[in-house]
């Protein structure tokens, strides 16, 4: 009897929950389609429909990789049209979404992909990060990034850097990326070794010494 | 598989899961290739891997080889000689930091040491020394196999940021194989060698 209630009460929570699944998933159908809609009206010069259709899909879409796709291409269809300031606007919005990504010759003409890389290099600089020892962990705004060296693009802003090695005590700093710039920075992690971390090395050495040797 | 178990096992074990947590936490940062000698006049070659894995403390992975024959050991019946010797072990070494001696920071290219592991080798590679049956009638290299524990030293001197010159004397003590009628076994080795890596 309990078994069957049980059973019961998940077919309705699964009956309730499954269409919002299914209806998320049109939702996200309804947006690719509809980025494919405005691109096919780009392309047959219908540009006023496709800026309509592009900001219809900033509205619906949650997907990131989409909404990118999308200011690249309302950008490029400010491009086309000559309304370069509102193209720069779209195209800045790209940038920041994904400030390391780069367009496809194949898929956009040169001069687009010329006016997209000048706008970049007026929106992000890069950081390089070097450690002594290397592999550290990098965090940029709380945001893992990878292990030095690094490097990546970024946009012009304050950050917050925290490096971080185990055994190793951590090193952070506000950093400032600017606009077309490479910022290098050089960490010494070894100025943060101490006698501490060399007693406490000792104290695992001499344990797995014993331990070895008591087996 | 009766030679398998006590103290043998859990040896292994230990070892076993201390290698793989090692070879998961450690990133290679240190090669040394390297010549020696022995206390028994057999020369050897290797290579040893190693990492940090804490300030101060590297895991190392050695692997040696006899290039010259011990002489005392050596037998023209194939089965009864045991002048060679292959071997790998599971070592780490204690860096120890001379240059945060005030006075000595400008030393942080020499880095002494002091080393200590556990590993195991074959003193005939033929399969006729491997056929020769033990106190219980099994055969196989598994039988024949010398566990030895390493202690010793040494220095490390960094020529430029990457390259460097090791130095280093270990002893390797061999308890007897017993169901062998094998003795306990002392070799002494001290070597040279070529260092990649950092003293960091």
């Amino acid at each position: 009897m309990k078994r069957g209630i049980v059973f019961l009460v998940l077919l309705f929570v699964l009956g309730t929950f499954l269409p919002s699944f299914s209806q998320i998933q049109e939702k996200q159908k309804d947006t690719k389609q509809l980025l494919e809609k405005g691109i096919d009206l780009y392309r047959s010069g219908e540009y006023e429909e496709a800026i309509k259709v592009f900001s219809e899909v900033l509205k619906l879409s949650v997907d990131k990789n989409e909404i990118i796709r999308t200011y690249v291409y309302f950008g490029y269809t400010y491009f086309a049209m000559n309304e370069l300031d509102k193209a720069l606007v779209q195209v800045y919005e790209a940038i920041k979404q994904s400030p390391e990504m780069t367009l496809k010759e194949e898929e956009f003409p040169a001069d687009f992909i010329k006016f997209f890389d000048t706008a970049k290099n007026q929106v992000v600089g890069t950081l390089f990060i070097e450690s002594t020892p290397d592999r550290a962990r990098v965090w940029i705004d709380k945001k893992e990034f990878g292990a030095t060296p690094l490097k990546t693009q970024l946009p012009a802003q304050r950050y917050h850097l925290r490096v971080v090695k185990g055994g190793y005590s951590p090193h952070e700093e506000t950093i400032e990326i600017r606009s077309d710039s490479i910022i290098p920075i050089k960490i010494d992690l070894n100025k943060k070794k101490n006698w501490k971390s060399f007693v406490l090395s000792s104290l695992i050495f001499g344990a797995i010494t014993v331990l070895a040797k008591s087996i | 598989m009766a030679i398998l178990g006590g103290v043998f096992l859990r040896r292994w074990i230990f070892f076993l899961g201390l290698f793989l947590i090692t070879v998961a936490a450690i990133e290679a940062e240190d090669i040394t290739l390297y010549a020696g000698t022995t206390s028994s006049k057999a020369r050897c070659l290797g290579v040893s891997l190693g990492g940090d894995v804490f300030p101060y403390l590297q895991c190392q992975i050695d692997v040696l080889k006899f290039t010259k024959k011990d002489s005392s050991l050596f037998s023209d019946i194939p089965e009864e000689n045991r002048s060679d010797f292959l071997g790998a072990s599971l070592n780490f070494a204690l860096r120890l930091p001379i240059y945060l001696i005030p006075h000595l920071d400008r030393l942080r290219f020499i880095a002494p040491y002091v080393l200590a592991g556990y590993g195991a080798g074959l003193e005939n590679l033929s399969t006729a020394y491997f056929d020769v049956p033990n106190a219980d009638g099994k055969t196989g290299f598994i039988t024949k196999l010398r566990q030895y524990h390493s202690y010793g030293g040494g220095l490390i001197v960094m020529l430029t940021s990457r390259f460097g010159v090791k130095f280093d004397y270990r002893s390797m003590n061999m308890p007897g194989l017993v169901k062998m009628g094998y003795p306990s076994r002392k070799l002494n080795r001290f070597s040279f060698g070529i260092c990649i890596g950092s003293t960091d």
